[in-house]
């Protein structure tokens, strides 16, 4: 488990826990998993020899004098021995640890990582990760100044963040209250507020310097020593005294123990009040009013000077320095001992809007209104609109979202409606700040002459414009909308994501719906009867043909009576079927055989309630299909049509149905083109040509990461998507759990001479070859390397025997025989068909099982009967399975144990594998062991891929090919045997 | 003696001088330039009424050079410090290292010139066998004093005879107010500054926030840089430009790790 804490120096170090091995306890090590952790994180940089900080102290729960390990830390599962119970702790005590002096970036690339299954991340890690993350989003946004700061030894520039006021501030102090104590275990003493704050600092400095054009403007002086200071890297460069000296009092400001806040006070009916208070810097949330300073307050005297300092030279000070900018401080102090000032609205104003951003830029601290600057819309004027029944739609169920609705426009702030007399005497103030109904808002002009133009002039509206637009002026941001009749819940629902009508399970529905697929129905039954189309994107394995099926029967109940055309991929046509059967008999379902006449379809269509059939099949009949009035048409693994040129995705289009439903497994939102089509398919005219799309959404999110874009489009496609993982509260509620380790296993000295022989062999025909020819034999080794691996009867192809010659095997015989043993059953995916068949056969002679072979040779029907048995049995059993021939459509709950026994390389692949046990059906946990061999390309690959996911926050390019690409030095480092192990085995 | 790099920049030091050179001592301080620069004054002592320093000429034995300029009586300062105590400007100013800019009008009001008027209120001697006065010596005094004005506002008070420590005092005493009224204390709000604790040490005490912060359009101002500087630093437009571009640069490669 990687941590991190904040340090004596107000760094971050990073360091390791581990548990070495259950017979000596639990161990810190810093050693092992944190270069490891480094390796994966500084992929091309050379991680450092040595931790920087050999022997950091923290302060770590223990027992007794041992220290204990972190709440569900895992250990490795490397020799399979049982777990014993972590002792508790009973104390804090001091620990020391070697560790790792880490910076934003490293940080920020820790986030994605608690995802690799070698690795976890502490509470403590993910909450600094956070504040890198923040850091990040501070420096791109240019919310950082050069600042000269005091420093043991003299003073610096560092380039700090303005986060005085507004949004970051508030999230900050979030950020502190929530602060885990082992976030600190490196440094208890510092308040949380101050680690956050410090912390917050050097990320943002260590960020700038690192990502700075360095090009030095001619200057000279101080001015060279200030720039040398900003841009230096490592440590930081103590300006030379005469310097400071030059630079005058501000170079000693930050090492005074206090600087002046100000609080604005706004009050109702009266001038309001700027606040005066002196704000502790070690410990931020100590605030003293001035009222306190000037009585001195025995604590607060005896506090400041204790450190030398008296409070009220320090207000005082701090005032006369904050006057230079703000006309109204400057008159504050014309008294003797000022603790606020009173200002007209207008003086408050521009207080807020100007001088507390000059104040900012000067140090001082800053208490805002929480309204202010806020971002959103709740404090600025808006509009609400009301939809005319009488303008709008046809019959109920044809509303669709391209209908026009005439709209009725009200001026409001929040939820408070605003008459014309109301807005009339607003704009009579002239003041850029009026309260209205007890909250202040800020109200300029331009708005205000639109919000009076809107309601005297309605606006029509299709519906598709008022999602994709939000509001008809772009001065006043959409408030909400209603509607009277039908439109109320639909209008309802595509803000709010809300009130969806319940409703009872379909009576012909055979089998339980669980609670999730009964609101997943539901929700289906609300979009598709006003005709909007939808995008199920519920995780595989939670039940999207169920609710679909569900779908289908409730409509029929609800007296539609017009078929369902169903299209999907080929390989799941005959699973369809089978699940129609078993949910609803009473559905007359057939396939199109992919030979059939055209002219069948519509004849077809006309018999049967279900129509199935493949994107194939639908693309050549699409003529056909296309004359036909279906009631609803869906799409299975909808990706299908994510080309919106192709054949079928024009075909799908062109079909004519009262809805449309997209199912898929993936998740749409990170494949914005992909997006695209489907919801242009369930909704056509929807989020406009892909064109105009691309623009507005894709290119400024995907490109430049526009934050704002990104949750327009959030907020306009949420109501026509549900997407639930199995890791949502309400689903894992109703699921078991699934646990993830990677075995790893040791080469046979057999393996390791074959391993060694064949890399020294191949990467000097690599050397010596180009191009595809090239790309060839770097296959080749792969795929020979990952058969030694595996065995060296894999490699070699001779027929040998198996036992005692592979190391994965036998961990593989041993862990089957403990699942056995537990009366469990297991599944084992390899991508070596001719393997994979002598496997079988081992394995059933070794641990004493049934292990039937489930790959692509066998027919159909073979198949299927594989899977029944499996699926009917009781009691110990495994089916090894070629993982091209078992990835989709499977349902093999029965097993609840998952063996990865090669690599693919691909994690999507892999789940999907894994999913055949772990999916709706299971009862129990699923535990899934990926096996890989110490020392070799699988652990190399492992590795590089886990950093790459980092890196790039993207799913890694499927498969194998990218290897193809890289030079032969890394090639080596890939292929190599690490020595060590191989002297090892 | 660190080595002047700027003398006169402010504006009581500036007046300090004119008010040298409308005593007769125009263009003389030129002297000491080179001096003060080669860090020939040695040390300089600054007392109630005098300031005393060590020149290095050109025997082995420093030279000693006095410069004397009157003290106000205490009963002078005392009205002064009536009138400073008045608003907090004054004593803010001051600790902020700033002149008052109305401080002239201060010191007539009690009948006073803080910067000498007559020649008969400044006297310097110097040790050197030198017949002219000023010498160079006291020139390069001078220098090293204009350089001490403009780093201290209180150094012209406390040649004139009222030290700093006193001068605050004696304001604190004046500013005093009565404990009555309403209550004050600390404001804190202690979640913030807790202790560690073993019970949950690894988990967040609180629900993180979770959304992350808003990347806004990078907005990169030279304003506010000038701002952020220290006020020597702040009209310095090369520094200023070549810090933005960096600045600049830094946002530029953070969106791209975002």
């Amino acid at each position: 488990m990687l941590h991190l804490t904040v340090t004596p120096a107000l760094g971050l170090a990073l360091w390791a826990e581990q548990m070495a091995d259950t017979r000596d306890g639990w161990r810190f090590s810093a050693d092992d998993g944190l270069r490891r952790a480094v390796a994966a994180l500084l992929p091309g940089d050379r991680a450092p020899a040595t931790p920087s900080i050999p022997d950091l102290p923290l302060l770590w729960p223990a027992r007794g004098l041992e220290p204990t390990p972190s709440d569900g830390l895992r250990p490795f599962l490397l020799a399979g021995t049982p777990v014993r119970t972590p002792p508790l702790p009973n104390r804090l005590g001091q620990q020391h640890v070697a560790a790792l002096q880490v910076s934003a970036g490293l940080v920020h690339r820790l986030r994605p990582m608690a995802e690799a299954p070698w690795l976890q991340l502490g509470h403590d890690a993910r909450f600094w990760a956070m504040l890198a993350g923040d850091a990040l989003a501070l420096v791109a946004s240019g919310q950082f100044v050069p600042r000269l700061v005091s420093v043991a030894g003299g003073a610096t520039f560092r380039w700090l963040p303005l986060v005085e006021y507004g949004a970051a501030l508030a999230r900050l102090n979030e950020l502190a209250y929530a602060m885990p104590d082992a976030a600190r275990a490196g440094h208890p003493d510092a308040a949380p507020g101050y680690a956050v704050k410090e912390v917050l600092g050097r990320l943002v400095d260590g960020l700038v310097r690192s990502g700075g054009m360095r090009r030095d403007p001619p200057v000279s002086g101080a001015a060279w020593h200030t720039l040398q200071a900003l841009t230096k890297l490592g440590p930081e460069l103590v300006l030379p005294a005469a310097v400071v000296e030059h630079l005058g009092a501000a170079g000693t400001e930050s090492a005074l123990p206090a600087r002046v806040t100000f609080r604005v006070v706004p009050v109702s009916e009266a001038p309001w009040r700027v606040e005066f208070l002196l704000q502790d810097r070690r410990d931020p949330s100590v605030l003293i009013p001035a009222a306190t300073v000037w009585r001195r307050d025995p604590t607060v005297l005896e506090h400041f000077r204790a450190q030398g300092y008296d409070p009220e030279e320090l207000l005082l000070r701090g005032l006369a320095k904050a006057s230079t900018v703000s006309s109204i401080i400057h008159r504050a102090l014309e008294d003797p001992a000022p603790t606020e000032v009173a200002c007209s609205v207008e003086e408050a104003y521009d207080f807020l809007k100007t001088q507390a951003t000059h104040l900012e830029l000067l140090g001082f601290g800053m208490q805002l209104p929480a309204w202010w600057r806020r971002k959103g819309s709740r404090f600025r004027l808006g509009v609400r609109g009301r939809a005319r029944s009488a303008a709008g739609h046809t019959a109920s169920g044809e509303l669709g979202t391209g209908k026009v609705v005439r709209f009725d426009w009200q001026a409001a702030v929040g939820d408070s409606v605003l008459s014309r007399a109301e807005l009339e005497r607003l704009a009579a103030l002239k003041r850029p700040l009026v309260e209205v109904r007890g909250q202040w808002v800020e109200l300029d002009r331009d708005a205000l002459d639109q919000a009076m133009a809107l309601m005297d002039q309605p606006r029509d509206l299709s519906l598709v414009e008022v999602l994709m637009q939000g509001s008809p002026s772009d001065a006043l941001p959409l408030l909400g909308l209603e509607g009277e009749g039908d439109l109320a819940p639909v209008l309802e629902h595509l803000q709010n994501h809300a009130a969806i009508d319940p409703v009872s399970p379909p009576e012909a529905f055979r089998g339980q719906l669980r609670g999730y697929q009964q609101r997943g129905l539901e929700w289906l039954a609300f979009l598709t009867r006003f005709g909007l189309g939808a995008c199920l994107a519920d995780d595989m394995g939670l039940g999207k043909t169920v609710q679909t099926i569900a779908l289908i029967l409730h409509r029929r109940a609800q007296g539609r009576c017009r078929p369902t055309l169903l299209l999907c991929p080929t390989s799941v046509v005959s699973n369809w079927l089978r699940e129609l059967a078993r949910f609803a008999p009473t559905l007359r379902c057939q396939a199109i055989a992919s030979g059939a006449e055209a002219a069948g379809a519509a004849k077809l269509a006309r018999e049967v309630d279900v129509l199935v059939t493949s994107y194939g099949v639908a693309s050549r009949q699409s003529k056909e299909l296309a004359a036909v009035d279906w009631d609803g048409v869906v799409l299975d693994e909808a990706t299908n049509v994510k080309n919106a040129e192709t054949a079928r995705a024009q075909a799908a289009r062109k079909l004519k149905a009262e809805y449309r439903l997209a199912l898929t497994g993936t998740p749409v939102e990170n494949r914005l083109s992909e997006l695209h089509a489907i919801l242009a398919f369930a909704n056509p005219g929807f989020l406009g040509s892909e064109r105009a799309f691309r623009q507005h959404f894709a290119l400024p999110i995907e490109k430049w990461n526009d934050q704002a874009r990104a949750e327009e489009l959030q907020r306009i496609v949420q109501p026509f998507i549900l997407r639930r993982t199995k890791r949502d509260p309400e689903v894992a509620a109703d699921l078991p759990a699934k646990r993830e380790a990677e075995v790893v296993c040791v080469l046979t000295p057999e393996q390791a001479s074959l391993y060694q022989a064949t890399v020294d062999d191949m990467l000097a025909k690599i050397d010596a070859a180009e191009g595809i020819e090239r790309r060839g034999l770097v296959l080749t080794t792969i795929a020979r390397l990952k058969q030694i691996c595996n065995h060296p009867a894999n490699f070699l192809g001779d027929g040998s025997t198996l036992g005692g010659r592979s190391g994965k095997l036998l961990r593989l015989e041993e862990m089957l025989a403990e699942v056995a043993e537990l009366g469990e059953r297991a599944l084992i995916f390899t991508q070596f068909a001719g393997f994979g068949a002598r496997l079988a056969t081992h394995l059933q002679e070794t641990v004493g099982l049934p292990v039937p072979f489930y790959h692509g040779a066998l027919s159909g029907r073979a198949r299927d009967q594989i899977v029944d048995t499996f699926q009917q049995l009781d009691g110990p059993g495994a089916l090894l399975i070629s993982i091209r021939a078992g990835g989709v459509g499977l349902n093999l709950t029965a097993a609840n144990h998952v063996f990865h026994y090669d690599r693919w390389w691909n994690p999507a692949v892999e789940d999907q594998a894994t999913d055949r046990a772990f999916r709706f059906g299971q009862t129990r946990d699923v535990m899934v062991y990926k096996f890989m061999t110490q020392g070799t390309i699988e652990v190399h690959v492992a590795d590089m891929i886990a950093a790459k996911r980092q890196l790039a926050g993207l799913v890694v390019r499927a498969g194998e090919s990218w290897l193809t690409e890289l030079s032969t030095g890394d090639l080596r480092d890939i292929f190599a045997l690490d020595q060590r192990w191989a002297e090892a085995a | 003696m660190p080595y002047i790099a700027s003398f006169g920049s402010e504006w009581w030091t500036r007046r300090w001088i004119a008010a040298l050179e409308a005593l007769g001592w125009e263009n003389r301080l030129e002297r000491g330039r080179t001096y003060a620069r080669t860090g020939r004054v040695l040390s300089l002592n600054i007392e109630p009424g005098l300031a005393e320093a060590r020149v290095r000429g050109s025997r082995p034995v420093p030279y000693r050079v006095v410069i004397r300029l009157d003290a106000f009586s205490r009963g002078a300062w005392l009205r002064v410090m009536d009138l400073i105590a008045q608003k907090a400007r004054y004593a803010g100013q001051l600790l902020a290292g700033e002149m008052p800019e109305d401080v002239d009008e201060l010191f007539e009001e009690a009948g006073h010139s803080l910067f000498p008027t007559h020649s008969s209120e400044l006297r310097a001697t110097c040790s050197c066998p030198d017949d002219a006065n000023p010498c160079k010596h006291i020139a390069a005094v001078h220098y090293v004093l204009g350089a001490r004005f403009d780093a201290d506002p209180f150094v012209l008070f406390q040649l004139r005879g009222m030290p700093r420590a006193t001068l605050l005092e004696e304001l604190r005493a004046r500013r005093h107010v009565s404990p009555a009224g309403p209550p004050a204390g600390f404001e804190a709000v202690p979640e913030l500054s807790r202790p560690v604790a073993l019970e949950g040490y690894h988990v967040p005490r609180a629900e993180l926030p979770a959304a992350r912060l808003e990347m806004e359009v990078p907005d990169v101002e030279a304003g506010a840089f000038a701002l952020a500087l220290p006020r020597a630093l702040s009209s310095d437009r090369k520094l200023i430009d070549g810090l933005v571009k960096i600045a600049r640069a830094a946002a530029a490669h953070a969106r791209e790790l975002a």
